[in-house]
């Protein structure tokens, strides 16, 4: 039976485009991927779309990352979410570009494979399905997952106490 | 139990909203132990907080265009095959059909006997070359030079064959890339190919006659070197033709396969270029199974890895190497082989050579 993949999409798009923000720091160019990856599935029929999506986004956002225009790129993302704000008021679109900033640099801080378990997680995978598509044991992911935020949580705090101190 | 570590208690809070016996021995235990539930909360709060932080990092709404949005932009694109059939037709690989199945190419050697250094290797000569090479004749350089003096049949010759190897050439190559069903039979010989191949040898203009190559005004010697030179040629056609049904009778075909099969086949893991999109892994439907191929998305050029145990190539490999390093000087394609661990890979892309040499560069 082939992958009704407008009912996946419903379900899948949001957490997809945020997954892929998390990656490539721009809200347009995550959206693009997101419908990208849908591009690419169709005519696929794979066992989990699901994880079949996620893989072939996490497999588009590191070719991204690995261009050289994404220096480029995350100066339009701050540019690009700011657009998305409803707020126009300079001072908050500033807060909120700071914000998405030391988000960033935090989940840097991050292993890759750390960074892509808590991701994922985040994107709504269960631990099954987190170690099917990482190739880490499933009893290993609450362990990956808490390093993972407390490195998270720690980098993040170690920022912010940075910017105060300037 | 002793204390629960703390990637229990994440994923205690992670999943232990679902009822289960796996999470009774550690909720017993919590009951009991006040330092464990101390350290509940702080994971409770850790967890809470990393959520918090990665919500902030947005976006704060996600719109989400209509799917027609999607089946707009896969319309609007070319469809994608796993190769273009055009640049690969200009490309003219119909040697590299061979280099795909692996070993049929490997093993038959890499001698090209008739190529001279100004004559580019181009799809027919390779065939010939392969052809020639399965039957040598010792009269075949002489031949070659008899040829290339004979400038009338020559150039007639050669207004014939790249027509008619680049038709060939994408009906083979459409053969290829062509995924067969599991119950297909491997023998089945696809009538459209068949008619397709009818019509080119139809198409094509017939080889030039011992009566009606040679100028009149040409010396009588010449003249005859020329008319050995061109039925000799027509023999070479004739063989050619008759190399191209076997190959057309014997399609290469590809079954959809997956990574444990595939290193079932290899005896290792198929191998792969790091952080490319794998689309597909298959293995060959035809000789002793061992061939496998993967196919890598290079966002929307697709890069084939056909692999094969060294030990199935009885030793040829180093000359699988060096016939590769004299097709890539040569050919507008890139195709070029490297060894991994016990495996012989063949990567096939519609990229550059310095591409393509540093994606295989990647390949651990």
């Amino acid at each position: 039976m082939s992958t009704d993949w407008a009912g996946v999409y419903r379900e899948t798009f949001a957490d997809l485009v945020r997954f892929l923000h998390r990656k490539v720091w721009d809200a347009d160019r995550a959206q693009d991927l997101a419908q990208e990856v849908f591009v690419r599935a169709l005519g696929q029929d794979p066992d989990n779309p699901r994880a079949w999506l996620f893989t072939v986004a996490a497999n588009l956002a590191r070719d991204e990352a690995r261009a050289a225009v994404r220096q480029r790129r995350h100066l339009t993302l701050i540019r690009g979410d700011a657009e998305q704000m409803t707020a126009s008021d300079p001072a908050e679109e500033f807060e909120h570009s700071q914000r998405v900033e030391a988000v960033r640099r935090a989940l840097g801080q991050l292993s890759e494979r750390d960074r892509e378990v808590l991701l994922l997680w985040d994107a709504g995978f269960n631990y099954e399905e987190i170690a099917e598509q990482t190739g880490l044991a499933a009893g290993a992911i609450g362990t990956t997952l808490a390093r993972a935020r407390r490195r998270l949580v720690e980098a993040h705090e170690a920022l912010e106490k940075r910017d105060v101190a300037r | 139990m002793s204390h629960a570590d703390e990637g229990t208690l994440h994923a205690y809070l992670d999943q232990g909203r679902q009822p289960s016996e796996d999470w009774r021995e550690v909720e017993d235990h919590l009951a009991a132990c006040t330092e464990c539930q101390r350290r509940l909360d702080e994971a409770r709060a850790l967890r809470e907080r990393a959520a918090a932080i990665l919500g902030a990092s947005g976006p704060d709404t996600v719109p989400v265009p209509p799917f027609d949005a999607v089946l707009a932009r896969a319309g609007g694109r070319r469809p994608r095959r796993i190769l273009s059939l055009n640049r690969l037709t200009a490309l003219g690989w119909a040697a590299s059909i061979a280099l795909a199945v692996g070993v049929g190419w490997m093993a038959r050697g890499t001698l090209n006997p008739l190529r001279s250094p100004e004559q580019p290797l181009t799809s027919r000569t390779s065939r010939t070359a392969l052809v020639d090479t399965a039957t040598p004749s010792p009269s075949v350089d002489a031949r070659a030079g008899a040829a290339s003096a004979a400038n009338q049949p020559r150039a007639a010759f050669d207004s014939v064959s790249p027509a008619r190897s680049t038709e060939a050439a994408a009906e083979r190559l459409r053969s290829a890339y062509e995924v067969v069903p599991e119950a297909r039979p491997t023998d089945e010989a696809p009538a459209g190919r068949r008619d397709a191949l009818q019509q080119n040898a139809a198409a094509e203009p017939a080889p030039p006659t011992a009566q009606g190559a040679p100028a009149a005004a040409a010396p009588q010697a010449k003249l005859a070197r020329d008319i050995g030179a061109v039925a000799e040629q027509r023999e070479r056609l004739a063989r050619e033709r008759a190399a191209e049904v076997e190959a057309d009778q014997t399609p290469v075909q590809w079954i959809e396969s997956d990574s444990a099969d595939a290193a079932t086949r290899l005896g290792e893991k198929p191998h792969t270029v790091p952080g490319v999109a794998v689309v597909r892994i298959d293995r060959d439907a035809q000789g002793d199974g061992r061939g496998v191929r993967v196919l890598q998305d290079l966002d929307g050029v697709i890069l084939e890895i056909v692999q094969r145990p060294v030990s199935t190539l009885e030793g040829r490999v180093e000359d699988a190497l060096a016939a590769d390093a004299s097709r890539m000087a040569d050919a507008a394609g890139v195709a070029i082989t490297v060894v991994r661990g016990n495996t012989v890979l063949m990567l096939r892309a519609s990229i550059s050579l310095d591409s393509l040499r540093s994606l295989a560069a990647r390949i651990p």
